[in-house]
């Protein structure tokens, strides 16, 4: 960054004044420590331990130090990182093939015992947010040292998409020094080290000498939280950082015009919903006591998704940045549905649905939502209940923070609410909000509507033990065809697009996983 | 003097012992911290692996008879999201947030005295009308927009300070000017009205009559007695300004101990509220008892009783 007087000189535009700037105001982007590349996020990572949180930050902070064992394409595939193969033997065993002559940024060679038991790490420590991707996996056997077998309790047809959130960790470091001790200075295989940082607030990073990898394209990268928007905003139009995430959509026209850095948005894997009550008769929270739950009846729910403009929202709102969700599974699912709409906007039909419900003149319900968890939330809550109006829905916003609205909700607590979903899979997007609920199996865990289709659950069974890819996605199709079309389980509005504005001098297109990942900026 | 200290000495410890319960019992009457760390994808099973693991699945009485063991052994326990030790991650970040505090109660203290000497001398004066309704601004503009509107101004239109982060003295220029903006308005006035006070008492008019010069008598003489009421102000302010800079350093980006703390609430992650809670009424603690001393040294008075 040039200093106060430097800027001061240079802005005095003599050439006497120029041929006094300091060397490091010429050192170009990136290439010292004085000048990094900077790149700033809302919050901070939490942790440098890369399985003790799953949470999109935190994780692009350690994605720069850490190699996961795949990675998705921006079209949502799982593409060659720490594992270049993958085939699956039977129907409980996936062989993975990985890269030869990596190591890690203290100079020892990663094995195939560390990436064996980088996995089980992931699985079984009682406090890894990563078991979810691989909680079937029961154990592994190094064929040889490019080769390693991971065995498995259930069927896992999409174990290498999971793989993508799996981190490859210095196993032998770790018992020897203790998981403390290796948080505090990681060690990766990734493309940058780890220089100093303040959990929550900066990471200095430097490029490896010994990555596998292409070299980068900036040698220095410093990661900043940035908390509040207009700083944030302030500090790229200023040129004091490079990237910053979540630009308000009321300021792209700011960064637009101010000609030093362009807006980068891609639909990400957040689905934004409306859900429902659909088991209490009666007693619902948020209805008068002792009325009937309308939402029983598929007709209402029907009613409510068509008096719903979600194009409305996403112009108004979000200046366009939200892509309409023609149903719950974003696009980066392997069982997104080109072909589909959404059932059409109509205040019509869905007054005429009202009608037929037995509900000609509406019904008065409390919308629960937060006001400090998605972009907008509160705002498009209150943009809901305007909607709805329209039909004689007379909604009670009831915008509140996540600390309060969250552990309300898992207890059931909401009849009728704003919220959203980020998939992994539509498999295992299922079984945690569609699967009729089964605590023993571990099934509809947040199915807090216990929404019930056996129907469904069957083509999801299916699917779940299916290795051939097209008849398996032919099976979510199916099942989630029945959920959002005739069921209407949830509506669907619309997927949260990833956001950052970027400087002139820099490459950068937001990746639909909401990763920003500095080993994959280029220079302009 | 010992027994002094030591009455002190005791009555800090109660006062400890009663912030943290009150707040070990406030939180967690809250809310479920696990409700908010676990990822929404995690299984129940999960959770409650999770929960064991963090101890939370313990009765509350339990949970608090812990806490209490482990802060006598010098242990406040990890944060739930970082997992470092919960006082590290408050005190690591108290220096940054003393060098804004100390920096903006330097500039208050620096312009507000003498603008309040200044509209004092001559009541009703040009100077002091001005500042008088200087200092109306000076109270009520909040923080968040004037914070807003330098960075507009010296990091977006003129280029010539950061908008955040704290590595250099530059970057504290914004954030200590927009504390300090209220208190110099609030110092200007006390020491106006309290000079303004102590130049009608028995030993100013004494002085005057001696034949001291005006200079020396308000300097010397009426100050003195002014800066009282001045010290206790100072004391509070410092101590609210400590624990209350959390919209300053959302704003600037600053890594303080206040937005850490903030942070944490919203996580529910309880150790590090603990820790901060401590540091913070050790810190008051610490305060009342350097204003007293001042006290003692300012006022023979209260040397002799105390």
């Amino acid at each position: 960054m040039p200093s106060w007087t430097t800027r001061l000189l240079a802005a005095c535009g003599t050439a006497a004044c120029l041929l006094a700037q300091s060397p490091a105001a010429q050192a170009a982007l990136g290439d010292s420590a004085q000048h990094p590349l900077v790149v700033a996020f809302k919050g901070g990572a939490t942790t440098l331990d890369p399985i003790m949180r799953s949470e999109t930050t935190t994780e692009s902070w350690q994605r720069n130090i850490f190699d996961t064992v795949t990675i998705l394409s921006p079209q949502g595939k799982p593409v060659p990182r720490i594992a270049v193969a993958w085939k699956n033997l039977a129907p409980l065993s996936w062989q993975l093939t990985l890269r030869a002559g990596v190591t890690f940024q203290n100079g020892m060679p990663m094995t195939a015992e560390d990436v064996g038991r980088s996995i089980m790490d992931a699985a079984n420590n009682p406090k890894s947010q990563m078991r979810e991707f691989v909680n079937d996996v029961t154990g592994y056997k190094v064929v040889n040292p490019t080769t390693l077998e991971v065995t498995f309790s259930r069927p896992d047809p999409l174990f290498p998409v999971h793989l993508s959130a799996i981190p490859v960790m210095p196993e032998a470091l770790i018992k020897k020094e203790g998981r403390a001790a290796f948080a505090a200075h990681p060690i990766g295989t990734g493309a940058y080290r780890f220089v100093s940082w303040l959990a929550e607030d900066h990471l200095d990073l430097r490029a490896w000498k010994g990555y596998w990898g292409h070299p980068v394209a900036f040698k220095f990268v410093r990661l900043e939280s940035i908390p509040n928007g207009a700083t944030r905003l302030a500090a790229l139009l200023s040129g004091q950082i490079e990237v910053a995430e979540k630009i308000n959509p009321e300021d792209f026209a700011r960064v637009k015009n101010s000609g030093r850095a362009r807006i980068t948005s891609v639909p990400g894997t957040r689905t934004m919903y409306l859900a429902m009550d659909d088991w209490r008769e009666t007693g619902s929270p948020g209805m008068a006591a002792g009325e009937k739950n309308p939402f029983l009846d598929p007709r209402v729910r029907k009613a409510v998704y068509e008096a719903i403009d979600v194009g409305l929202l996403r112009e108004k709102i979000f200046n366009d940045a939200a892509t309409v969700a023609t149903q719950f599974m974003p696009p980066l699912m392997e069982s997104f549905d080109r072909g589909l709409k959404r059932f059409p906007y109509s205040l019509a039909d869905a007054r005429k649905l009202l009608a037929a419900a037995g509900y000609p003149h509406g019904f008065t319900v409390r919308l629960d939502a937060t006001n400090d968890r998605y972009l907008e939330d509160s705002l498009v809550a209150q943009a809901l209940a305007g909607m709805l109006q329209q039909v004689g829905i007379i909604v009670q916003v009831n915008a509140i923070p996540k600390a309060v609205f969250f552990p309300q909700m898992n207890r059931g607590d909401f009849t009728f609410y704003l919220a959203g979903w980020g998939s992994v899979d539509p498999l295992s997007t299922w079984n945690s909000m569609f699967h009729c609920r089964d605590a023993k199996l571990g099934f509809g865990h947040v199915n807090r509507e216990h929404y019930c289709s056996q129907a469904a659950d069957a083509l999801i069974a299916k699917a779940s033990g299916s290795f051939d890819d097209a008849a398996r996605v032919k099976l979510e199709r199916a099942a989630y065809a029945l959920a959002d079309r005739t069921d209407i389980a949830y509506i669907p509005l619309y997927f949260q697009d990833e956001i950052a504005g970027v400087a002139n001098g820099v490459v950068w297109n937001e990746r639909p996983d909401g990763l920003i990942l500095a080993w994959q900026m280029q220079r302009k | 003097m010992l027994r002094f200290l030591l009455t002190r000495a005791w009555q800090a410890l109660f006062t400890l012992w009663v912030v943290v319960s009150l707040v070990f019992l406030l939180i967690h009457a809250t809310g479920d911290p696990i409700a908010v760390l676990a990822p929404e994808q995690m299984s129940a099973h999960s959770r409650a692996v999770l929960r064991a693991a963090l101890g939370l699945d313990r009765p509350l009485a339990v949970q608090y008879v812990r806490y209490l063991a482990g802060v006598l052994h010098g242990n406040l326990g990890v944060s739930y999201y970082s997992g470092q030790p919960a006082m590290r991650l408050i005190l690591e970040r108290v220096p940054v947030t003393l060098e804004l505090v100390g920096l903006s109660i330097g500039v208050a203290v620096l312009l507000g005295v003498p603008f309040g000497i200044w509209a004092a001398v001559r009541p009703d004066g040009v100077a002091d009308r001005v500042l008088r309704s200087l200092s109306v601004l000076g109270s009520s503009v909040p923080t968040f927009f004037l914070g807003i509107l330098l960075i507009y101004f010296f990091s977006v239109a003129f280029n010539v300070l950061p908008a955040s982060g704290a590595g250099s003295l530059r970057h504290y220029i914004m954030p200590a000017f927009t504390l300090a903006f209220f208190r110099i308005a609030l110092f200007t006035r006390l020491v106006r009205s309290t000079l303004l006070e102590t130049l009608n008492q028995n030993h100013v008019r004494t002085a005057r009559a001696k034949g001291v010069s005006e200079p020396v008598v308000i300097l010397k003489h009426a100050l003195r007695t002014a800066l009282l009421p001045l010290v206790t102000v100072f004391g509070l302010q410092f101590g609210q300004l400590f624990a209350g800079a959390v919209i300053t350093e959302t704003i600037f980006a600053l890594p303080g101990m206040n937005r850490m703390a903030l942070q944490a609430l919203y996580r529910l992650d309880y150790p590090v509220i603990l820790a901060y809670v401590l540091v913070v009424a050790a810190m008051f603690v610490t305060i009342n008892f350097l204003v007293d001393l001042a006290y003692g040294l300012l006022d023979p008075r209260v040397r002799h009783h105390g």
